[in-house]
């Protein structure tokens, strides 16, 4: 589906090119990783190889087809020896908008963000994660579908048509950080794939308060996982996507230096029925020392009723802790520390990144992520032997 | 402040020749100064929105130098206070990085950004507007918008300023925002074109903290003086940061529901 998304929408890009369009500057980034392994893998199909190197980009344009019409792409494709899919890549937004009276309209492969907390958001339920490119869910995939929103005041009101539901992409067979022990053999959409969704959303603002209020119907982003067993053995799973309805509320709250937050989901109609909630905070202390640095502190907590036949989610009964320092100087160095419990499991993840820019247009990053205590952990227990070094150098175009 | 943002020029009028010649005793220096500043204040009103293109350069101790770029579009709001939206598009790692800032008179701001590498808005919690404008020696509190109301005022001295020299109005604007990074701002206003010339900056402990100059100055739509160049010096170790103005625009059509949180993505392209 992802390089069928290319294949289709890159021609397009194309043809807009080479119409009267009037186009702002591409811009995007080409960047190499390295991710080293030191621990073999505890599946045998992983890749053994200590090293996993990557390359990869991206590609952000834009271009007026008229005053009242514009074309938004973004894309993104990387090159992996050691992965899986050695070559993956998605359109991630190819978007015609337009502007009638005060309706911002929206069609094509969208994405729509309704979160607000730091770790994990599960209001936010229009388009699939690629929980390959980021196992903690931060990397969506495009979303086909067509947008309305409308402005009141402090009052916006979103209507969106989703005629396709995506599979979500996780990681299988060769790759590393893997959730799964065995991969899709089949996945199943309740109504079918081409079953259209739809979704309402409604934000207000009364001061120092947001509140959001959203519903969801269609089917599931999140997928339910049965093990297909052949003369005893496990050979893969089959994932389904059920048909249902989900109520989402967010809150914010600003009170001096803090931003309070909670979201609230209802789901209902699939296997099980199940409430989750989450809580935060996120606090930013300015001027540590002498220069401009700052300090963000960010304190989760996440709680569902889900039971075992309900999607798997790595925050179900969970604590997150973060801490980001940053320099705010020209380069802009960051460290970003990031630890998450367990509750029900006691497992751990201790995730460190640090960063700084290079010159104008080059990044280099470090991240250490470790894994700990997450045997008995449905969620993280295939993680057990993939704690990792990576490091990252990117050039911004 | 870049407080380009507020004052304009017009002709003098004769209740400001008035106000500017007039003899001030020690009494009422805080009635001279609010009356200047809001001769500057009226003078600009009625821009209804205007864009400018910003290009920054960094100086730092050392020879180290950086570049920044951005869009910045302002919305006047009668009733309230003015709304501020800046588009990045240097360093490249920072294009499509969004700020909306709305001020209000006598309240905290409110303000959001949108990091295009999460495709996400975020709002902020802003009472503690001290951290660095992309790493410059502007602090966020320096680019939002001026709210006349936000400043008690007084008269310091006239002096000497522009070229060629005319008697310029000197004031001191001392913040009313408890959390504001100074103690007062030393402002040396120039009343042919009612204009800032030179801003001084006063830490919370009264010690002089960076200088801001203003060059350059131009006439827009007939009413509204803007500098073409502006320099922020830090005192205390020299670090330097110039912003070049260039491609200002007003009256371009911007409505309230264009500025608003929902809207950042579109803005970030």
């Amino acid at each position: 589906m992802r390089l069928r998304m290319v294949s289709t929408v890159l021609p397009c890009a194309v043809l807009l090119f080479s119409i009267n369009a009037v186009a702002k500057a591409p811009r995007g980034y080409v960047g190499i990783d390295a991710v080293l392994f030191p621990d073999a893998p505890l599946y045998p199909e992983q890749s053994s190889a200590t090293l996993h190197p990557s390359v990869q980009g991206s590609l952000d344009w834009s271009a007026y087809l008229n005053q009242d019409i514009r074309f938004d792409l973004s894309a993104y494709l990387r090159a992996a020896t050691q992965d899986h899919d050695d070559l993956s890549g998605d359109i991630r937004e190819a978007v015609f908008r337009s502007r009638i009276d005060d309706i911002d309209l929206k069609m094509g492969i969208l994405q729509e963000n309704w979160s607000i907390l730091e770790a994990w958001n599960q209001v936010d339920f229009v388009n699939q994660r690629d929980m390959v490119e980021d196992f903690q869910g931060k990397v969506k995939l495009g979303q086909p579908g067509v947008s309305a929103t409308t402005y009141y005041h402090d009052l916006v009101l979103t209507a969106l048509i989703l005629p396709y539901t995506r599979e979500r992409r996780i990681a299988e067979q060769e790759d590393r950080l893997r959730t799964l022990p065995a991969p899709i053999v089949h996945s199943t959409f309740e109504n079918g794939q081409t079953d259209s969704s739809y979704a309402l959303r409604m934000q207000y603002r009364l001061g120092d308060f947001d509140l959001s209020l959203s519903q969801f119907w269609g089917h599931s982003r999140e997928p339910i996982y049965m093990p297909v067993i052949e003369s005893q053995s496990l050979i893969g799973f089959d994932e389904l996507y059920e048909d249902v309805a989900q109520t989402g509320a967010t809150m914010q709250y600003v009170f001096g230096d803090t931003v309070f937050k909670a979201e609230v989901i209802n789901q209902t109609g699939g296997a099980d029925s199940f409430v989750g909630s989450s809580i935060g905070s996120e606090t930013i202390f300015n001027q540590i020392s002498d220069g401009f640095d700052s300090v963000t502190v960010y304190l989760e907590g996440y709680y569902d009723t889900r039971n075992e036949r309900a999607p798997l989610t790595p925050f179900q009964k969970d604590v997150f802790l973060g801490f980001r320092y940053n320099t705010n100087s020209v380069n802009n160095e960051l460290l970003d520390i990031r630890y998450t419990h367990d509750l029900e499991y006691h497992s751990d993840l201790i995730d460190v990144r640090a960063s700084r820019r290079l010159g104008d247009s080059q990044i280099v990053s470090l991240q250490f992520l470790l894994p700990q205590s997450v045997v008995d952990d449905p969620a993280l227990q295939g993680f057990r032997q993939d704690k990792y070094f990576k490091l990252s150098w990117a050039l911004y175009l | 402040m870049l407080k380009i943002a507020y004052y304009s020029a017009v002709l003098f009028s004769l209740a400001a020749a008035q106000m500017a010649s007039a003899n001030t005793g020690t009494d009422d220096i805080g009635a001279r100064g609010r009356e200047i500043a809001q001769t500057v204040d009226s003078n600009d009103a009625g821009f209804d929105d205007y864009v400018v293109v910003g290009k920054m350069t960094v100086r730092r101790r050392g020879g180290i130098t950086a570049t920044r770029q951005f869009e910045m579009n302002t919305l006047e709001l009668r009733d309230d206070g003015d709304k501020r939206l800046v588009v990045f598009s240097q360093p490249r790692d920072l294009a499509g990085f969004v700020s909306l800032t709305h001020t209000h008179p006598s309240a905290p701001d409110d303000q959001w950004i949108f990091l295009p590498a999460t495709n996400r808005s975020k709002r902020l919690a802003s009472r503690d507007k001290t951290g660095s404008f992309a790493g410059s020696e502007f602090a966020y509190e320096d680019i939002a918008t001026w709210e006349l109301s936000n400043y008690n005022y007084e008269f310091v001295r006239d002096e000497p300023c522009g070229e060629p020299a005319t008697t310029c109005h000197t004031i001191a604007n001392i913040p009313k925002y408890t959390y504001s990074g100074y103690e007062k701002l030393v402002e040396t206003i120039d009343p042919r074109i009612w204009q800032p010339r030179r801003i001084v900056y006063f830490d919370r402990q009264g010690r002089e903290l960076k200088r801001l100059e203003f060059f350059d100055y131009q006439l827009y739509a007939g009413k509204h003086w803007r500098p073409g160049r502006i320099v922020m010096t830090n005192v205390n170790d020299g670090s330097e940061s110039e912003i070049i103005w260039e491609n200002y625009r007003f009256k371009t059509g911007l409505r309230e529901s264009d500025l608003t949180e929902a809207r950042l993505e579109y803005w970030s392209r």
